[in-house]
């Protein structure tokens, strides 16, 4: 592994982190607002440090898989130490833990905060949290790959090692041209939700927030009460809508708008997840009318903007479901594990890979009623490797192990069972909320510094995809001895 | 990327020296709102709250003014009454000029409203000119302390809304005392992981080839032809590399 070809690929990453700090600068000078120093300085050390391998290194023709796969952990690890500066600086709620914290937390777009007052944010420091969550929804290193010049390899290996296998599936075309469409797809979206927010009555700067937080499958807000503070059916019906189709296979709804064949309607994933959504938007439904204290048109209204809000990995609240029925909870749960598809920005175990699981099984059994048959897992009319079945299975086994530690060594901070068991599904999910004193409407500002430490390695654990992290590591700790 | 080892080492630099400047200079500005902040304190709330201890001891004076006329002291009560009048309405002119919080305007023009009712029942008093009994004295009295109480409250509520101020703006040179300290936390923080980039890329740049470069010398014969150090760039140490060959060259021919 080269260390200076992963230094100034480190450095377009910083470089374009600090684009993203100048834009949130000129808000705060333009506003006059006291965030003008974090942020500026901030975007400068981002530009200096970033500049500073370009002037050594020189023009790279390739990078091999190794070196793919360590610009791609590191890129994320320094990105999201580079986001927590202008918070640090900042002050307010914000100690260099909950900094790097809110910084991790919006660059894996899981949108869980440590801020009890959001709202006391000036609008520049607003546009920043929101904008690490629209870097990381596609993936930084993505949109490091699309701007950079092409040479041969080089979009391929860290291509590769930023994306699953499994997504790949719905891909035949070149690492560019996967680049593309993934950032033409994720930019139309936003676009098209920030126009549609700001019609049905957001203000623009609020529309490009909550956009940017929806497309990201984030769930970051402007405001304290979420999604809630507008209290506008039609906010939430549209949001619901993006939502969902954020929670898709980016290649094939760019394959639907141009009118190919393999699209989101010839899907059988895409069914069956649909399918579980709807499933689970009535029985919550049927559930809160049981309880009591919803209308029809209420209960259907919430548990649709729930359920898709905890499936798509965006975590955004029209209420504290906190107060909801057990049977509810425990539904909501699930679609917290499950969580979105590959090939979308959400986050989890993804439903690809439990759709997976279960035609595996289902070839398992055949194999063993008819030892001698050959039968084959298939996706999409596509033959599954064993290769990919096997390394989804240890995905799943891993996804599990670790979400079983994590919540074991939060209950030994003395932090109560339902807190510590969502706390640990949601930040390796990448979904926000969970249950107890994390609830949708709450915040992770009561959990001591080290479960904030401990939370923020499952969030980048749970983004990076475990394998990733764990191989390079491996590698690393091989090349030392 | 520069191709020449002077351009790179120069153009590092120049970028580590940026990057102190715009923290110096942030530090000032920050340092400067500090500043600000302690003035902002002591010229514009401290004032107010000047004036509003002023008008609290006027309004006292005014009130042993209307005492001192019942009690019978008729000329030194009417006096006590006008210079307290006085120091009012100059502590109220003061205190108008001087608007440093949020509807504080507003706090004032109820001083005014509640002094006005008052001193109207005072003067009515005083101008009454009656020789009243020892109970019609006593209800007079407890009449204008009603006007007189009300009056306090709102002069209080003047003066709770400027030590809020005071409190907030403590809080505000706490925060930006804070900020200015924290360009200069980032830059030393930066500036190490400057150094350590600077040492890997000299090491990797510059003493790398060079020791190539010896020992490429050192281990050379004359059967061996040229010196090649696998020095990729076109900067000094490749031109020296070159000129080393040229002189082997040289020394051949000869």
């Amino acid at each position: 592994m080269r260390t200076k070809v992963i230094a100034k690929y480190l450095g377009y990453v910083l470089l374009f982190n600090a684009l993203f700090l100048y834009i949130s600068t000129a808000i705060s000078f333009f506003l006059r607002e006291n965030s003008l120093t974090p942020l500026l300085y901030s975007a400068v050390v981002c530009t200096i440090l970033g500049l500073f391998p370009q002037i050594f290194v020189e023009k790279i023709d390739e990078i091999n898989f190794r070196e793919g796969m360590a610009i791609s952990v590191f890129g994320w690890i320094l990105t999201c130490f580079a986001g927590a500066v202008p918070y640090f600086m900042w002050g307010g709620e914000f100690t260099f833990t909950n900094a790097l914290f809110e910084s991790v937390s919006g660059y894996t777009t899981t949108g869980s905060t440590i801020l009890q007052n959001v709202e006391a944010l000036t609008k520049g420091m607003l546009f920043w949290r929101s904008s690490t969550h629209f870097i990381g929804g596609v993936g930084i290193i993505l949109f490091v790959l699309l701007i950079l010049p092409d040479s041969k390899g080089i979009r391929t290996s860290i291509y590769r090692s930023e994306v699953s296998g499994l997504s790949l599936m719905n891909f035949s075309m070149r690492a560019k041209r996967i680049v593309r469409i993934i950032s033409i797809v994720y930019i139309s979206l936003t676009v098209l939700l920030i126009l549609l927010l700001w019609i049905l009555g957001m203000s623009f700067f609020d529309a490009v927030c909550h956009s940017f937080a929806t497309i990201a499958t984030g769930g970051f807000s402007t405001k304290n009460l979420s999604i809630a503070y507008y209290n506008n059916v039609w906010i939430e019906v549209t949001l619901t809508v993006f939502m969902y189709l954020s929670s898709l296979h980016f290649g094939l709804l760019f394959l639907t708008f141009t009118g190919n064949k393999n699209n989101i309607f010839t899907s059988k994933v895409i069914k069956a997840y649909t399918l579980i959504i709807l499933i689970g938007i009535i029985l919550v439904a049927v559930d809160l009318i049981r309880s009591g204290g919803y209308s029809w048109g209420e209960a259907f209204r919430h548990s649709s903007f729930q359920v898709v809000s905890l499936t798509s990995t965006t975590g955004a609240a029209t209420l504290d479901t906190e107060s909801w029925p057990l049977f509810s909870k425990i539904i909501l749960i699930y679609f917290t594990i499950q969580c979105a598809m590959v090939g979308s920005t959400g986050g989890g175990i993804k439903f690809d890979r439990i759709y997976l699981f279960f035609m595996s099984l289902k070839r398992r059994i055949k194999l063993i009623q008819h030892p001698q048959g050959i039968y084959v897992t298939k996706m999409n009319n596509s033959i599954v490797t064993d290769e990919l079945e096997l390394q989804t299975m240890a995905f799943i086994i891993l996804y599990i192990l670790i979400f079983f530690v994590v919540t074991l060594i939060l209950a030994a901070m003395n932090i109560d069972g339902i807190t510590a068991f969502t706390a640990s599904i949601t930040s390796i999910g990448n979904v926000g909320p969970g249950f107890g004193k994390i609830s949708s409407l709450s915040n992770f500002s009561g959990l001591p510094d080290a479960a904030k430490y401990l939370l923020s390695v499952n969030m980048l654990l749970g983004r990076l995809e475990i394998l990733n992290v764990i191989t390079l590591f491996v590698i690393l700790i091989k090349k030392n001895q | 990327m520069l191709k020449s080892l002077r351009a790179k080492i120069f153009s590092s630099f120049m970028l580590l020296v940026l990057m102190l400047v715009i923290a110096a200079i942030m530090s000032i500005i920050e340092f400067n709102k500090v500043g600000v902040s302690i003035k902002n304190v002591m010229d514009d709330n401290y004032k107010s709250i000047e004036q509003t201890k002023n008008m609290l001891d006027a309004l006292e004076r005014e009130d042993s003014g209307l005492l001192m006329y019942l009690m019978g002291n008729r000329e030194t009560g009417s006096q006590t009454i006008d210079y307290a009048y006085s120091a009012i309405q100059n502590a109220i002119r003061v205190a108008r000029n001087n608007i440093t919080e949020k509807d504080e305007d507003k706090y004032i023009d109820e001083v005014i409203k509640e002094y006005e009712k008052f001193h109207t029942s005072v003067k009515q008093t005083t101008d009454a000119s009656e020789r009243w009994t020892l109970e019609e004295k006593n209800e007079i009295y407890l009449q204008n302390q009603q006007l007189f109480f009300a009056t306090k409250k709102t002069i209080n509520e003047l003066m709770q809304l400027n030590q809020d101020g005071v409190y907030k703006q403590t809080d505000l040179m706490k925060e930006n005392s804070k900020r200015a300290m924290m360009p200069a936390i980032v830059s030393i923080v930066a500036a190490i992981v400057f150094a350590l980039l600077l040492n890997f890329f000299i090491s990797e740049y510059f003493i790398n080839p060079i020791n190539r470069l010896i020992e490429g010398v050192k281990t050379h014969y004359p059967e061996k032809g040229r010196i090649d150090a696998k020095i990729r760039l076109e900067d000094e140490i490749k031109t020296l590399e070159s000129e080393i060959n040229n002189l082997i060259a040289r020394l051949k021919v000869k």
